[in-house]
């Protein structure tokens, strides 16, 4: 207990909030009185039936699903594999059409050119063509967004600045590993400035770096009002940007709400304490605990995660190195999809600073912030009894 | 229109860094080099400018249809397999612009390969009958009859009508056929034997024939008579004749005695002043030959009056646009194909049209009833349902099939036939403009209600 805070979670049995707790099978639906305007997408009970060569049914890959996304959101379609996301992506960009239901993107069907202009698609694998280079194919796709040359070239430039692949710009596609080509499929999903993007498995093929990266541009993506529709079955990945998910399986969704929503357990608190508390204090507190709720709390020391602390090493190493040989580090976000009001990612999900130390301390909180947050959780208007 | 520009461009880079067009051009190259050094013509200058022109780059041709289907039928079957359709459909593109782009990206890449391909072959035909390798005969020869553009002119028709039906009334008489032969069946028969009687010179003989010359000819130019014919005894060696051109009772109108081997393409030269003021030309063949024998000519094949229209090379031009106009047609064969199936599929279908295109004058038999799969005057109710369904099958192919069929305008080149801008825009109006369009409708029909992301 050297260092860092001293962190532990305990039952409040005491509390009879069971059911509130979020049920796996819940469905939060969105509020009803949701303006439609701000709806960019929404699907209606869509079905999806795959059919054989004589048309028999096959499999039912989308069963009856209703959900709507909202501008500026970042959804979520989580599962594990052959639940329905990529399915269910696949019919909002009009590559399958559904056996029942309706689906309308940004106001229209799928299908219609004026939606397909404002949208950016990253597929699950990179189906670039294998031998154009990276500058090429980002012409290719800004050509048919019928961009102007001027507008392309800059925002190609951008774009593998900010991709970190400025050096392999004249590099043949088919010669990158896939999280190169990934990168590359990421930058042609955003050469439009779309206002939803639409990302199925993005950190798939991704090292760390990258993931951070995509995740970071997510988030900097939905606070310029963008809306961000991704599958992935990477947990961490939704939870770390998602306001909203969707859980998939068997081609049903079995539970969709806001992240919040649906990990709370409200049933359960978790007490940080200061920093470098003399052990006689925190005894003093754990036998208060012992006498007051007559159960033995659960104690550790927190940790970062290993992203973070990744993160860390590379960014120390970063400065170390001169040549790149894959990708290069980049946390910038091309100019145009960054605008002005932009506001830099949270202090938690930020990659390190290089001085930054091993497990950097979070920012504690006041002494009265500690208590507002203690009476909303507990309902008691006065924590300290 | 860029994003049209776009799919062009992306086709035709792939092609070319994929190395599909570099070993293209290799073996198109091997073909148009290597087959005039390996093959030897039959040492006339005629056989050497036919070996080049209508063998060798009929090969070269040939090479490129196939490849030209092939890539056509792959451009968009594998990019559905390969998926690329998903990132350029998922944008703001119709299918129209994919169908357009890819068919384009093919046709111009190997339009492109043909011109070249063209080019080699003039080049050589130009290095090989050069004045230093001919004699001055044969300077004069390929000067005048063949690197040149002729309009071929054919007999004027008989009318033989009144003889059939003659021929027609006495053989029902004599009782040669049953009497419930229908006329359909004995009519052409007797016609054919009419025609070829009238158009035999026997022992002694002679028969005449007039051309009805298109316009008035140049005067500087002479008119070629090309022709062949059949005898009536075999294993002749060359036959004795007279041709004589002009006003019949002109008596010192053109003529010149022949000893030629029967079923071999002859020619002479007719100056150009025995033309007559309505643009007649009489043409009489005298068999002076010492042994008794017929002499037998078919009209609508044997005999061509060939009358100068223009150079060579904008004949050549005119024949590589058409031929051009008919690798884009395949194209976009290929490409609606492509369409519908994956790529071995797709090609196995187009190569199967191909062959039905290019089987329309078997066709176009089968549909008029000269060659019949069923003998329906023996037959039953069924043969005779099916010997009706089946022709049925064949009217309707030949309906098809008739307007893009024709005759490979190499063929014509190689003998300095004229190819008119007719016939190339008719080529035009045809291929890309009628059957295009009906391709390129059905191929975006296609295209626009497919699931391009269906799991494997």
């Amino acid at each position: 207990m050297t260092r860092g805070l001293v962190a532990y979670t305990f039952a409040r049995y005491i509390m009879n909030d069971q059911a509130s707790a979020a049920q796996p099978s819940t469905v939060l639906s969105a509020p009803s009185t949701a303006d439609a305007a701000a709806q960019v997408v929404t699907a209606t009970h869509v079905v999806k039936v795959f059919r054989d060569f004589w048309h028999r049914p096959k499999v039912r890959a989308v069963n009856d699903i209703s959900f709507e996304i909202r501008r500026g959101e970042v959804f979520g379609l989580l599962g594990p594999n052959g639940s329905g996301k990529s399915t269910t992506i696949k019919m909002l960009l009009g590559l399958l059409h559904p056996t029942r239901g309706q689906l309308r993107v940004l106001g229209a069907s799928p299908r219609a050119v004026k939606a397909k202009a404002r949208v950016g698609y990253l597929p699950e694998e990179s189906y670039l063509y294998p031998y154009l280079t990276s500058e090429e194919t980002l012409h290719f796709f800004g050509r048919l967004f019928d961009l102007s040359r001027q507008e392309r070239d800059e925002r190609i430039e951008q774009l593998l600045h900010m991709i970190g692949m400025q050096h392999a710009r004249r590099r043949v596609v088919g010669e990158f590993s896939k999280g190169m080509a990934r990168r590359i499929g990421l930058a042609q999903a955003l050469i439009n400035d779309p206002d939803l993007v639409i990302l199925d498995e993005p950190t798939s093929g991704l090292d760390p770096l990258g993931c951070r990266q995509v995740k970071n541009l997510i988030q900097t993506l939905a606070q310029r009002g963008k809306t961000v529709l991704l599958s992935s079955h990477l947990l961490a990945d939704v939870e770390d940007v998602c306001d909203r998910v969707a859980i998939l399986y068997n081609g049903k969704i079995q539970a969709m709400g806001s992240i919040h929503q649906l990990l709370e357990q409200r049933s359960r608190y978790r007490l940080t304490l200061p920093d470098a508390l003399p052990p006689e204090q925190l005894q003093e507190v754990l036998q208060a605990v012992r006498e007051r709720l007559g159960a033995e709390p659960d104690i550790d020391h927190p940790r970062v995660d290993l992203e973070a602390f990744f993160l860390q090493i590379i960014e120390r190493a970063r400065h170390q190195k001169t040549t790149p040989s894959g990708t290069t580090p980049s946390d910038n976000i091309a100019d145009y999809l960054a605008s002005p009001a932009t506001a830099p990612p949270p202090p938690s999900q930020a990659a390190p600073t290089p001085a930054a130390p091993v497990a950097a301390p979070v920012p504690r909180p006041r002494p009265e912030e500690v208590n507002e947050r203690l009476r909303k959780l507990t309902g008691n208007p006065d924590p300290q009894e | 229109m860029q994003a049209v520009w776009a799919i062009v461009l992306i086709s035709m880079r792939n092609a070319v860094r994929s190395k599909i067009v570099l070993v293209l051009l290799f073996f198109l190259l091997l073909t148009l080099i290597g087959l005039p050094l390996t093959v030897r013509g039959d040492g006339t200058l005629s056989g050497h400018v036919q070996l080049l022109l209508r063998y060798t780059l009929g090969l070269a041709l040939l090479i490129l249809s196939l490849a030209t289907v092939w890539a056509s039928c792959a451009a968009v079957s594998s990019d559905i397999r390969d998926r690329q359709i998903q990132l350029v459909i998922s944008k703001p593109v119709r299918a129209v612009q994919v169908w357009l782009g890819q068919w384009l990206g093919v046709s111009l890449l190997n339009g492109g390969l043909w011109v070249l391909c063209i080019l080699v072959t003039y080049g050589a035909l130009r290095w090989t009958t050069r004045p230093a390798m001919l004699s001055a005969e044969d300077q004069e020869t390929l000067a005048t009859e063949i690197l040149v553009a002729q309009r071929r002119v054919t007999p004027r028709a008989r009318d033989l009508q009144a003889e059939v039906a003659r021929e027609y009334q006495a053989a029902r008489a004599r009782g040669e056929w049953p009497p419930e032969t229908p006329t359909s069946q004995i009519w052409p028969v007797i016609e054919r034997h009419v025609s070829a009687r009238a158009n035999a010179v026997a022992p002694g003989g002679q028969n005449r024939w007039v051309f009805q010359l298109p316009r008035r000819v140049p005067p500087d130019r002479s008119l070629i008579l090309r022709y062949r014919f059949a005898v009536s005894v075999l294993d002749m060696g060359a036959i004795g004749g007279i041709w004589r051109a002009g006003p019949p009772n002109d008596p010192r109108r053109f003529r010149e005695s022949v000893r030629v081997a029967p079923l071999a393409w002859h020619s002479i030269a007719i100056p150009p002043e025995w033309v007559a003021a309505d643009s007649t030309l009489t043409v009489e063949f005298a068999n002076v030959h010492e042994r008794p024998l017929m002499v037998l000519f078919d009209p609508d094949n044997d005999l061509r009056l060939m009358v100068y229209e223009g150079g060579f090379l904008a004949n050549l031009m005119r024949a590589g646009l058409s031929l051009l106009f008919h690798l884009a047609f395949l194209s976009a064969i290929g490409i609606t194909a492509g369409t519908f199936f994956s790529i071995p599929v797709a090609a196995l279908t187009s190569f199967y049209l191909l062959l039905l295109l290019n089987a329309g004058r078997f066709v176009r038999r089968l549909a008029t009833r000269e060659v019949s799969l069923a003998d329906t005057t023996d037959a039953g109710m069924l043969e005779q349902v099916v010997a009706a369904v089946t022709q049925g099958i064949y009217r309707i192919l030949d309906i098809v099939i008739r307007p893009v069929y024709a005759e490979n305008p190499l063929d014509f080149i190689a003998v300095g036939e004229w190819i008119g801008w007719g016939e190339v825009g008719y080529q035009f109006v045809v291929k890309i403009g009628l059957y295009g369009t009906i391709l390129l409708g059905l191929g975006v029909w296609h295209l626009a209600r497919k699931e391009v992301a269906l799991p494997a």
